[in-house]
């Protein structure tokens, strides 16, 4: 069994390309998969904080178009 | 301190790019839980931006008439105000954790997927790029001990 940590969650994140969901949506990961996506951050994380700890809980934003800062 | 990360590849059209993003811890004002987001480093840009959604959730004290103009880099304006932030990159065992003032964009329309980590995050670390292997690293030097704070 692997432990659920924010390095892992994080390793998921790198490793995977989140196509399935809209961009600019703000995605909630933990244990190797999305347990929440809504298009507000308040959305998801009050969806995340009912599934998992959120100390590690791993938020990111989708995204598909290259961005210039 | 030496935190080592795999770049994450996207793809545009054909082309395959590499990108030095991080998980950080930030913590905001007490009475508000530390959230975890993924950031990108980029050298590039002054201050470490913050998006008001996220600075909201963190409790970030801000005034939002104390504001100052910023530009992307198409050269549109966005409107920013000044705050401080405790960013913790942490990688395994180690870890560095750093107080820096942040920038918050008060404008939502033009926010970049990630948190941009800028300047004012890294005049307190070194970060070496290795994109040949698809790795870059986070280190601490000894004056870090002065700057930010060590564990």
């Amino acid at each position: 069994m692997t432990t659920v940590s924010l390095d892992s969650n994080f390793d998921y994140f790198v490793k995977s390309s989140f196509a399935e969901y809209r961009e600019g949506e703000w995605l909630a990961i933990y244990d190797n998969k999305v347990i929440a996506h809504e298009p507000t951050l308040k959305a998801v994380i009050s969806k995340a904080k009912r599934i998992a700890p959120m100390t590690k809980v791993l938020i990111s934003k989708v995204k598909k178009t290259a961005c210039y800062l | 301190m030496n935190l080592r990360f795999n770049c994450k590849t996207e793809r545009y059209g054909e082309c395959e790019v590499y990108l030095p993003v991080v998980p950080v811890i930030l913590k905001g004002e007490k009475g508000h839980e530390p959230l975890n987001f993924t950031a990108i480093l980029d050298t590039g840009s002054p201050f470490v931006l913050i998006p008001r959604e996220i600075a909201d959730a963190l409790g970030l004290a801000y005034d939002s008439t104390k504001t100052e103009s910023a530009k992307g880099y198409n050269g549109d304006n966005f409107t920013t105000t000044k705050s401080k932030i405790t960013i913790t990159l942490r990688r395994g065992r180690e870890k560095v954790t750093i107080d820096c003032i942040c920038m918050i964009q008060l404008d939502g329309d033009r926010e970049h997927e990630h948190l941009i980590i800028g300047s004012s995050f890294f005049e307190h670390v070194r970060v070496d790029f290795d994109y040949p292997n698809k790795k870059f690293y986070v280190k601490g030097e000894t004056k870090l001990l002065r700057s930010g704070t060590l564990h």
